[in-house]
């Protein structure tokens, strides 16, 4: 036997060449010999398949596990949280359960109806009725029950009703940030603010593509600073109320990154419900509203005047008499009646100064700064609302008339920050923006648009107006405000009331090296006994900047300073430096 | 003879794989099984992390501490010029030279002080001191 097998081994690699040869002269003993070969090397072959296949299960790792409840995660879109600049959570997902019914499996639709909305009272009975009677094999009864309701419908034992687990969107800080985180619909997408700029970056293709799942998604950081935020917003609700404004709208940005650290526009609503989002009056005024800037535009003349180097802080404007233009006849609120210099023309917030001021440049040159300073174009940052600046069609002298003094020209709030934060940082135009950016990354966005000599001389001229002209409520001890008023005559069925105005103020602190630019807005706000009958930016929207300043600082990390310089030293002092 | 041998032994090979390939069959089921359930307490926690997080963020809003703050502490809000550095407080006390401060306070007051009244009393009417002298410097 032995001899045998022997005989076989040896002969084995011939008998593989000899197959044709054996095929064609068959005898019994050799096919069976043949065929019990080949069984050999099937059982071989099946053996070495499943060795390889363990070999890969044991190199790959749990690649076929089946994921529990994977379907039932996914039904709520999950989103990454939001943070605020220090960590603070804005947003963030937590788990909910939500009723669903497979009808087909509902044995008593009647019965079931009953039961379910004896737990749920807020359901419509026959709604569900008849939601429980269709063909479809899924329908959902209730989004986002409490735990304690899904206790109680899991012991009424229903056939048919099942539970979904969804991510369900809160925000903590409810109304505090409204605007800028937005909100997201009943599916977890988001559908206005940051929320809708995290859905275009592409989160919606990772869900289609199931990467999405779970914690994988890195928390997305906001420049927002959320007790600044909630400083601006409650000095804000309390101005609107004393001067009972319409709305009331607050922005700070550090004017070194053109991060926004703090956006605020009353009234707003809570993302938490965002039914009343809706309502036209509750829309950010600072992105999606464009407005006159009225007197804080002229900021942008004067710095204009000087960057041409036609003009200098000594030249003289004529404002003895109102200027008449055509059919119209241009004064100023605060007249001098004298000849006033360029700084004069800021601090009293002359009309006729600036408009003699842009009419020395031109059209074609006060459109071309305009346009440099992004104030022609659309502004477009994360936020997915945003609005196009109303600029005259036929640009003509006497827009650029009215234009000078922040008339004719309709920008958004925002817009009109971006620039003045232009005016005092150095002369760099940079876009503002939602998220964390650091200095070098602002310098690499930013462009040069005024001489660094023209924004000291726009700060000694923020400085003067607070230490002697339109702001002088806005000075916080120690930290040095400087700025630009501006009251502006709303239109009312195409004209200009008197009565209604909207007061702004663009402030800049610390005025001799700018860290933030603080923009406060008011919408037809009214007098008060306080304020002597008047309703100027001077005696609303500047004390309201004030104290929102005197309370941000601290927070945003500046301290008091003592024995600081005037105004006129500063420059004197920059002059020197320069020289 | 010796094909006997090898068949017995390819049995006890099969017999001892099959065992083997049945345990670690088990274990791996066993251990998935434990990846599963370490999974899932895992996705529990976070969420319960994640709840937390919000609850605290809620509860540490600045609209909900300020509120809670004006209602029961009676504090003001911070003013600015009660903010200070170091640089701005004056200089430091001289050390007092010894630590019976107590003492020095009461050499300090009663310093002028006669040491003995009485005694200096009793003298006096002896005709041997001079009370009028008594209170002045020791």
């Amino acid at each position: 036997m032995s001899v045998r097998l022997r005989a076989w081994l040896n002969a084995l690699p011939g008998r593989m060449f000899r197959r044709v040869e054996r095929s064609l002269r068959p005898s019994a003993g050799a096919v069976t010999r043949g065929r019990i070969g080949l069984l050999i090397l099937g059982f071989a072959g099946v053996y070495i398949v499943i060795a390889l296949r363990l070999v890969h299960l044991g190199v790959e790792p749990e690649s076929a596990m089946p994921k529990k409840g994977g379907a039932a995660e996914t039904v709520a879109a999950s989103r990454p949280d939001i943070l605020d600049r220090k960590g603070r959570l804005l947003a963030s997902d937590i788990k909910t359960a939500s009723l669903f019914a497979d009808p087909r499996r509902i044995i008593d639709a009647d019965e079931a109806t009953e039961l379910i909305t004896a737990v749920l009272p807020d359901l419509d009975a026959v709604e569900v009725r008849e939601r429980l009677t269709t063909k479809r094999s899924f329908v959902w009864l209730k989004r986002e029950i409490t735990p304690k309701q899904q206790e109680e419908i899991h012991r009424l034992g229903l056939p048919g009703v099942g539970f979904l687990r969804e991510n369900r969107r809160i925000y903590p800080a409810g109304p505090e940030a409204a605007h800028v985180l937005g909100h997201v619909n009943i599916d977890n997408a988001g559908i206005a603010g940051i929320e809708r700029w995290i859905d275009g970056r592409g989160l919606a293709e990772l869900h289609q593509a199931g990467l999405a799942s779970g914690r994988a998604l890195e928390p997305v950081e906001l420049a927002l600073d959320l007790t600044v935020q909630h400083a601006v917003r409650d000095e804000l609700q309390t101005a609107k109320d004393t001067f009972r404004a319409e709305a009331a709208a607050g922005l700070v940005v550090d004017v070194n990154t053109g991060e926004i650290v703090a956006m605020a526009s009353l009234p707003d609503y809570d993302p938490n419900r965002p039914g009343r989002s809706i309502d036209p009056k509750r829309l950010n005024r600072l992105t999606t509203g464009v407005f006159e800037m009225g007197s804080t535009f002229k900021a942008l003349t004067v710095a204009m005047a000087l960057d041409s180097g036609k003009i200098n802080l000594n030249s003289r404007f004529d404002a003895t008499a109102p200027l008449r233009y055509g059919n119209f006849s241009i004064d100023d609120f605060h007249p001098q009646r004298r000849v006033l210099s360029t700084s004069e023309v800021f601090i009293h917030s002359s009309n006729i100064g600036s408009a003699r001021m842009a009419l020395t440049l031109g059209v074609d040159a006060h459109k071309a700064f305009l346009k440099k300073m992004g104030q022609l174009d659309r502004l477009r940052t994360e936020l997915p609302e945003s609005a196009e600046p109303l600029a005259p069609k036929n640009w003509s002298e006497i827009s650029t008339v009215t234009i000078a003094f922040g008339h004719g020209l309709s920008v958004a709030p925002l817009q009109s920050v971006m620039a003045t934060a232009a005016l005092v940082n150095g002369g760099y135009l940079i876009p503002p923006t939602l998220l964390k950016r650091s200095e070098e990354e602002a310098r690499a966005l930013a462009r040069q648009v005024i001489r660094p000599d023209t924004s000291d001389k726009m700060r000694y001229l923020m400085r003067l107006n607070v230490e002697q002209g339109t702001a002088k409520r806005a000075e916080v001890e120690g930290y040095y405000v400087g700025g630009k008023t501006g009251t502006s005559e709303k239109v009312v069925h195409g004209r200009y009331a008197k009565d209604k105005v909207l007061t702004a103020f663009m402030g800049v602190f610390p005025a001799d090296m700018p860290r933030y630019l603080l923009l406060v807005m008011l919408d037809e706000p009214k007098a008060t006994p306080e304020t002597h009958g008047y309703a100027t930016s001077g005696y609303n929207a500047v004390p309201a900047a004030g104290k929102i300043i005197a309370r941000i600082a601290p927070l945003l990390g500046l301290k008091p300073r003592q024995d600081l310089p005037t105004a006129e030293r500063l420059l004197t002092v920059r002059r020197q430096a320069a020289n | 003879m010796i094909i006997r041998i090898l068949h017995v032994l390819s049995i006890v090979v099969l017999v001892g794989s099959a065992v083997a390939v049945y345990k670690v069959k088990y274990e791996t089921t066993y251990e998935a099984q434990r990846i599963a359930k370490l999974r899932n307490e895992i996705r529990t926690e976070r969420e319960r992390l994640a709840l937390l997080r919000a609850e605290w963020a809620r509860l540490s809003a600045p609209g909900r501490i300020q509120d809670l703050a004006s209602r029961h502490l009676g504090m003001k809000p911070l003013e600015v010029a009660r903010i200070g550095d170091l640089s701005g407080l004056s200089e430091k006390p001289p050390q007092p030279e010894s630590d019976d401060l107590i003492g020095e306070f009461i050499e300090r007051v009663a310093g002028g002080a006669p040491r003995d009244p009485l005694g200096e009393f009793l003298r006096s009417l002896n005709g041997e001191g001079r009370p009028a002298a008594a209170g002045a410097k020791p």
